[in-house]
């Protein structure tokens, strides 16, 4: 039998529902930062009750499928799971990915509730932004989406490469998302003038447009340096090659972008893919199931080195220069500090350098729609607000943005 | 949508078939309330007597059936009937059906004298209890050995009292056991002693098991134990036997229990006849919050095969029962392996070749049936461990 994810028939799901104990207080609804009833819908999953299953897990997460593929279900809900004190945590995430799907495919999600009066505009069609717009649009409110690219989806289209999230199962739950009433205006970016007409039109906002700008440090100006957003954006259209990258590919960084791109890296063939980290293993942010599939792929992790310098040749990257660092005493943030050292510098053959220090803070829309008197009215959450961090965070977030606006509505 | 789960029991009007049996959870008001607001359709509460009644409950009394280290399968007990007697019953009675008045109170009652069974009826009349159940059918706890429902006479006897007792028509339910040689007998004997309709079934009498260790028995009160009821999901298969041959052969409303956990259960004991549901066993496992997933499931399953009503469902499957004799032999049905699904962990050619037709093979992917020798008996689908993996088609 062919086994290339967990989960992959009917059977296999309700044979692993069936082994969990529907614990009272359960660790793994505690667990998952939007609560989905967790017990409840693997009871479901368990007794062939597809619509009952995809239900329980709407009523929590309106992004139940690319969450329960791209989760890092280790750290959320399967971290205390009970069963993991006996012969194994249940398969939670890929539980719940296989529900959706089989209700989206089936065609099992409910309708929306009765029309009510009150307009929400929301700013960002990313994960938090459609969460929002969807449980509005259930509440029988009227929403517009304002999206800045050409399409809604926000990191789940964008940047997760492919390998990680199903772009078929992706854009199912997308597709769901889309043509759930809400109308979306794509190809729209939304200055001061445009925010303060929506403030005027609409009777509250909610602005979830992601991180701010990608940090690229100027590295220099020769062909084959890029930030891992740009590679991962590329790569994910289909539009760069192993001929773009070549054989000998660096990163700098340690979280999860950074490891995307190396993954994405040794997929289009890149015999080496360096990835340095300027700390050490127990410092990187990213998750250790990532960590681990990198490892396994065969990316090589330089510990406590940084880029410093790079060389090229025919206006082509050709070696990067990368510096040993001493790390010193812990600080704010609990990690250790960081100090570059010349003295152990090592050079290695590159062709292309590809940087992941991650994404400013979005200050430039807090200050777009800050002003004036629609304060109360405006509403921020998702990556914009929470500093960066998972899809589910993002749906908590615009949960808990949607009670406000609906209070605020009555 | 539109539909509900209501139903029709015995003229009440159940708001879902869904009702605590007569047991431990049932046993207590703060628990009752608790199910109610949870959206249990009704309750029977734990089988009462007269007040001078001696009930003296021993511990331990229930245990979890084990086969191979898993103990959810079943439960056994050697409960006895509520400590509680028939002012204080009559007192939940009264308190629950003026908060909850949509939501059905069953009373159950156990006499030893005629007397008695009739100032039972009286008090739970007077309560207001919507309806009345007789046990007369626990395994273990009487003293001579004889329970009324092993025996037609007595029971159309009983039954009879009971019915001359009543002054306010409640509907009158007589609970059975499956132990009986032929349970159509003894529900036609209560029939026509004046029940309104027949509960199937009562736990089935059992033995929990010899703890090798000790030597004594599994379900050990000091070194001695006696014959247990069993409940839960192992008889299920006993309580939808009993709940066909009833609704076939005798003709008034049946109420199911055994084994009842999943809306499945409950869909299957609708379609053999039964027009209300009681659980014990599954709540003792999963909470009175498991009422949220019975009406999820059964509701969709309504939905996706377009009954209207549960009414609807109530013996739809009934016609499909035949005599052995006239099941049809024409058609020669071979099994076969689903090649994505197999697993490979040859349990069907164990069967094969151990209590079937010698038609499975090993050696390639997957196992190989010989059609030619396969006769379609089952044993192999029967132990194949993945659902829908092996299915029986027709030899062509």
């Amino acid at each position: 039998m062919k086994k290339e994810c967990l989960i992959c028939s009917e059977a296999q799901a309700v044979a692993e529902a069936n082994r969990c104990l529907h614990c009272y207080e359960a660790p793994c609804l505690k667990g998952c930062p939007v609560n989905v009833n967790v017990p409840r819908f693997i009871a479901r999953i368990g007794t062939e009750d597809w619509k009952g299953a995809a239900d329980t897990i709407i009523a929590d997460n309106p992004l139940g499928l690319v969450c329960g593929l791209v989760c890092p279900a280790d750290e959320l809900c399967k971290k205390n799971c009970n069963k993991g004190k006996l012969e194994g945590a249940i398969a939670i995430s890929e539980l719940q990915a296989f529900a959706m799907h089989k209700a989206l495919s089936k065609g099992l999600i409910k309708k929306n509730g009765e029309k009510r009066p009150g307009k929400v505009a929301v700013i960002g069609g990313g994960p938090s932004g459609l969460s929002a717009a969807v449980l509005l649009t259930k509440d029988g409110y009227s929403v517009t989406v304002y999206e800045k690219q050409d399409h809604v989806g926000g990191i789940p289209e964008w940047e997760i490469p492919k390998d990680r999230l199903d772009k078929d199962l992706w854009d199912e739950e997308l597709k769901a998302l889309e043509s759930s009433g809400m109308q979306i205006r794509t190809g729209v970016l939304v200055d001061e003038t445009l925010a303060k007409s929506i403030c005027r039109e609409y009777d509250a906002v909610y602005v979830a447009c992601g991180v701010g700008d990608v940090i690229a440090p100027d590295m220099g100006k020769a062909q084959g340096i890029c930030s891992a957003e740009e590679f991962l954006n590329r790569y994910n259209n289909g539009s760069v090659t192993l001929e773009d990258i070549g054989n000998d590919v660096i990163i700098q960084g340690g979280g999860n972008t950074a490891i995307d791109a190396a993954m994405s890296a040794k997929k289009l063939g890149a015999g080496r893919v360096y990835l340095c980290y300027r700390r050490s293993i127990s410092e990187m942010p990213a998750w250790e199931e990532e960590y681990l599939n990198a490892a396994r792929a065969g990316v090589e992790f330089l510990w406590q080195r940084q880029i410093v310098d790079i060389h090229s040749r025919n206006g082509k990257v050709s070696e990067a220069v990368l510096a040993s660092v001493t790390l010193g005493e812990a600080d704010s943030s609990g990690r250790r500090r960081p100090a570059v050292d010349r003295s152990h510098d090592a050079v290695l053959p590159a062709s292309s350098v590809i940087t992941a220090f991650g994404r400013g803070k979005n200050e430039k829309m807090k200050e777009v729609f800050g002003a004036d008197d629609y304060t109360e009215k405006v509403f921020y959450g998702g990556d914009m607000s929470n500093g960066g961090s998972t899809v589910v965070q993002a749906v908590a977030d615009a949960k808990k943005a949607v009670i406000e606006i609906e209070k605020l509505l009555s | 949508m539109s539909k509900d789960l209501s139903i029709e029991f015995c003229g009440r009007k159940f708001i879902n078939p869904f009702t605590i049996a007569a047991s431990p959870p049932s046993d207590c008001r703060e628990r009752i309330e608790r199910a109610f607001s949870a959206g249990w359709g009704g309750a029977v509460l734990k089988t009462t007597s007269v007040e001078n009644e001696k009930v003296d409950l021993v511990y331990p009394m229930m245990g979890g059936l084990s086969y191979r280290n898993q103990r959810h399968a079943s439960f056994y007990n050697i409960d006895l009937i509520s400590e509680r007697h028939i002012e204080e019953i009559c007192d939940d009675i009264r308190y629950l059906k003026e908060r909850y008045p949509e939501h059905m109170m069953i009373g159950s009652i156990m006499a030893g004298s005629r007397a008695d069974w009739e100032e039972l009826v009286h008090k739970l009349e007077d309560a207001g209890a919507d309806l009345i159940e007789c046990s007369m059918s626990c395994p273990q706890g009487e003293g001579d050995g004889t329970i009324p429902v092993n025996d037609a006479a007595l029971t159309e006897e009983v039954t009879g009292w009971i019915r001359d007792a009543r002054r306010k028509n409640t509907p009158i339910i007589v609970k059975l056991s499956p132990i009986v040689t032929d349970i159509a007998v003894i529900g036609n004997a209560a029939k026509r002693g004046g029940a309104d309709a027949l509960a199937a079934i009562d736990t089935v009498r059992s033995y929990a098991g010899v703890n090798l260790d000790t030597l004594e028995p599994q379900l050990s009160v000091r070194g001695k134990s006696l014959y247990c009821g069993l409940s839960g999901p192992s008889v299920k298969p006993i309580a939808m036997a009993c709940i066909a041959d009833l609704s076939q052969n005798v003709g008034i409303p049946v109420a199911g229990i055994g084994g009842l956990t999943t809306w499945k259960d409950a869909a299957e004991f609708l379609l053999l006849g039964a027009s209300n549901l009681q659980i014990c066993t599954a709540i003792m496992k999963y909470g009175f919050g498991m009422i949220d997933d019975l009406n999820s499931g059964l509701l969709n399953y309504m939905d996706e095969k377009g009954f209207d009503s549960l009414g609807d469902m109530v013996g739809k499957v009934l016609p499909s029962f035949a005599a052995h004799e006239d099941l049809d032999r024409s058609v020669k049905m071979v099994s076969s392996i689903d090649k994505e699904l197999c697993i490979g962990c040859n349990s069907c050619y164990v069967a094969c070749s151990n209590g079937g037709y010698h038609a499975i093979s090993l050696g390639g992917e997957t196992p190989s049936i010989d059609e030619s020798k396969c006769r379609g008996c089952g044993v192999c689908q029967s132990v194949c461990p993945v659902a829908g993996c092996m299915n029986l088609k027709k030899h062509e």
